[in-house]
């Protein structure tokens, strides 16, 4: 019996230290990829542009025009405002600046921060301290991962299971985001439609995150702008939009709400919170426009 | 509690430790614990439906003190029956009394009746079917006389509810694993190293294989009218290496599971999938139901003893009664009786009990013909198990008629991503990999028993097991603990 025992023990313990290697061997790796969004803004790097563009998926399908405003795009779909912040943060972090931040969001979005569902994308990340004390309660297994980051990687399959891995060592695949980072959703989504609708009453009002995002901006010597992007049907309460705007013109944040800019044109959506590459382009111009003339100013 | 789940990672060793340390000089201590032991494992999914263990542990156990001082034929035959309606009517109560109302409704209906009769929200405890039938066992065992009736209420507890094959079996005889629960066991060494690999390579195919194939399997199927056929054709041989996995891996655990408890469980799968005419298939998959069936139903309407009607009859009703067990639906009876379709021409030529040893023993590759033999029983068994996956008959109809028309307007309307494509690949070489290790190693219980072969070196075992931890780690879904398919049966 105990021989049985002192052999289950150290099988255990050799595997477990395998194992433990072998989470740091990829944890490196998938450090310096550039396949999903998180690794492409940590690809980035000395990079000096007019204008970053932070935000959910909304603002992960946002372009401009490229040869009169120097861009990029850290938008990605499924996330809050605490993997926002951290777009923003990982792009400053590397030496990277830019004259303009622009937020896209309203006061449905900037309340949202619950990041679970993206949160396992950043775990190559969590050697940085501001990252890891967002994200470590996301999940709890997150709390293990600096000293155990294969267990995280074994978990989250989803994101990092055997194709991600070959993929980062090999770089099969190119990375999707290109090198503007908005995401084009053309072929995929034009015949969908629009379908639904948001109902924004009775939401509270929070501007923590703004504020964070906004003092990261300063510290960085970036100005904050915020952009609402269109809807194909609203059901806002106008009391709630004054006091969004009054909340941001207090604090001097320029806002731009442009949630009704194609309401009802339903060939510009893909659903009813997202463009498709049609209203995409329709809204690059008239944001362009906008966003030229704060630079030239 | 699943065999996959971390819960099971902390149940077992503590069990473990406690049965061997702490009950092990005493025989009724040691089967007490195995009976609380396994009324927590099967609590753990739903403790209300402890109650219909014990209550079924309670009757088979009396009605067997009885057949012990009851002579006379006609109490005796009164006492089967009285445990074979009671277990037959709980699974019957909780597994068929929906699918038996809407028939009915549907059959009225037929003929111009509007019945209204609601159907319940009836859950299927898990393992029913299991456990009725190994305590059935007990019972006409009993009443046939092959078995001494157990005057230990703690050991026939043990018996009934022995978590490692509770739920999805193997399905014990009472006169192999009874017994054991009256001898004292005492630690072997060799035999729970062999449990481990066992468990292992269970694990293997739990995780890796049929996880990763009911990926694409479910996929395939939901979607199964906007697939092309050759799609279709890879679906359905997804959920054939599913369902193996799946199957025979949680038994290759229970079995493993069993071995570190000292108990000996019976082989439930020998390669089926190696199998050269679908006799043999039936003769390797899922054994303990297949003998069962054979013992308890066949040989007791006549076998192969009659005529030719009596042969096909007989034949018909084990496979019918087969397919039904697994399920309340009509696919799965259609699924019996294309086995028996399959099974018949063998059973009417004397040649269904042709192929008895193992494909091309002491061979490295197996002749032409055999592989030939192997491929076409191969194809008849995917084939039918499209019937045991649909949702239904018109699902499963469409399924293979799409297989078969070339539709045009498919093509456009279902793609799959690079990153699917890929792991498809992925699951087709994870595939190959098993098919590769069983096959040379056919021979044995379960491929990972060469190893305890003193010859084997024991560098190469550390490299196998850390290979096969390795791709569990790797493979492994352990956010979303897919159930065992075997569970719902």
């Amino acid at each position: 019996m105990i021989k049985f025992l002192k052999q289950v023990i150290f099988y255990s313990i050799s595997f477990g230290i395998i194992i433990w290697f072998y989470g740091f061997a990829i944890n490196h790796i998938y450090n310096n990829g550039s396949y999903f969004k998180s690794q492409w803004i940590n690809s980035i790097k000395n990079k000096s542009v007019d204008c970053v563009i932070i935000g959910n998926s909304r603002a992960s399908l946002i372009s401009l025009n490229e040869e009169k405003i120097d861009y990029l795009n850290l938008g990605h779909d499924g996330v809050g405002m605490k993997i926002t912040y951290i777009q923003l943060h990982s792009y400053f972090k590397n030496k990277n600046n830019s004259k303009y931040v622009l937020l896209q969001g309203d006061y449905l979005s900037f309340n949202k921060i619950d990041d679970k569902r993206r949160s396992p994308r950043w775990l190559p990340y969590f050697s940085d301290p501001v990252i890891f004390k967002l994200l470590k309660n996301e999940h709890k297994i997150f709390k293990l991962h600096t000293f155990f980051p294969a267990i995280n990687y074994i978990l989250f399959k989803y994101d990092w299971g055997l194709a991600s891995l070959i993929n980062n060592v090999l770089e099969i695949s190119e990375s999707p985001w290109g090198k503007r980072g908005y995401f084009n959703v053309c072929d995929k989504y034009i015949d969908k439609g629009p379908e639904g609708s948001v109902d924004f009453k009775n939401h509270k009002q929070d501007l923590i995150w703004v504020d964070k995002i906004n003092n990261l901006c300063k510290e960085n010597n970036s100005e904050l702008i915020i952009v609402t992007a269109p809807y194909y049907k609203m059901q806002d309460s106008v009391t709630d939009t004054n006091s969004f705007k009054a909340g941001l013109k207090e604090k001097n944040i320029s806002y731009y709400d442009f949630s009704r800019q194609f309401s009802g044109i339903s060939p510009f959506f893909r659903d009813n919170n997202h463009l498709n590459c049609y209203g995409a382009d329709a809204f690059e111009k008239v944001l362009s426009n906008e966003i030229l003339q704060i630079i030239n100013k | 509690m699943l065999f996959n789940s971390l819960d099971f990672a902390i149940f077992l060793p503590i069990v473990f430790l406690l049965y061997w340390f702490v009950s092990q000089k005493n025989l009724r201590l040691q089967n007490a614990l195995i009976v609380l032991a396994s009324y927590v494992f099967y609590g753990w999914w739903d403790w209300r439906f402890l109650s219909l263990i014990i209550f079924s542990t309670v009757v088979d156990y009396l009605i067997g003190k009885r057949l012990r001082t009851e002579d006379k034929q006609s109490k005796r035959k009164k006492l089967l029956w009285t445990s074979i309606i009671v277990n037959l009517g709980f699974l019957g109560f909780f597994k068929y009394y929906n699918f038996f109302l809407e028939n009915f409704v549907d059959a009225f209906s037929f003929f111009g009746m509007q019945i209204n009769a609601n159907s319940l929200n009836i859950i299927l405890p898990v393992g029913i079917s299991f456990y009725t039938f190994q305590t059935l066992s007990y019972t006409i065992d009993v009443y046939r006389k092959k078995l001494e009736p157990t005057k230990d209420f703690m050991a026939f507890s043990a018996f009934v509810c022995f978590f490692p094959q509770l739920v999805a079996g193997p399905i014990e005889r009472a006169t192999n694993l009874l017994p054991q629960f009256y001898k004292k066991r005492t630690f072997e060494y060799h035999k729970a190293v062999d449990g481990m690999r066992q468990i292992l390579w269970g694990l293997f195919k739990k995780v890796v294989i049929a996880d990763n194939c009911a990926e694409f399997a479910n996929q395939i199927f939901n979607n199964s009218a906007d697939m092309n056929g050759s799609t279709l054709v890879l679906g359905a041989i997804f959920f054939t290496f599913q369902i193996y996995g799946d199957f025979s891996g949680y038994s290759d655990i229970a079995i493993g599971t069993s071995r570190l408890f000292g108990f000996d469980l019976k082989q439930n799968f020998a390669t089926p999938y190696f199998s050269r005419d679908i006799a043999e298939f039936w003769r390797r998959w899922h054994i303990s139901l297949s003998t069962w069936f054979r013992d308890y139903l066949y040989i007791p309407l006549g076998g192969s003893r009659g005529g030719t009607w009596m042969k096909v009859r007989n034949t018909f009703a084990i496979f019918l009664v087969s397919g039904f067990w697994h399920g309340a639906n009509w696919t799965f009876i259609i699924w019996g009786a294309l086995n028996v379709i399959y099974f018949l021409p063998l059973l009417l030529t004397n040649n269904n009990r042709k192929n008895l040893g193992v494909v091309a023993e002491g061979k490295l590759l197996p002749s032409f013909r055999e592989l030939f033999a192997m491929l076409t029983t191969f194809t008849l068994t995917v084939f039918a198990w499209i019937f045991f996956r649909a949702e239904n008959l018109s699902h499963a109809f469409n399924y293979v008629k799409f297989i078969f028309i070339p539709r045009r307007d498919v093509f456009e309307s279902y793609t799959f991503t690079s990153l699917e494509y890929f792991n498809i690949t992925t699951t087709l070489l994870l595939i190959g990999l098993l098919i590769f290790i069983e096959w040379l190693t056919r021979d044995y219980k379960h491929p990972l028993s060469f190893l305890s072969n003193y010859k084997v070196n024991y560098l190469f075992k550390y490299f196998v097991y850390l290979t096969l931890i390795f791709l569990i780690f790797l493979f492994g879904n352990f956010i979303d603990n897919k159930q065992f398919i075997y569970f719902q049966f």
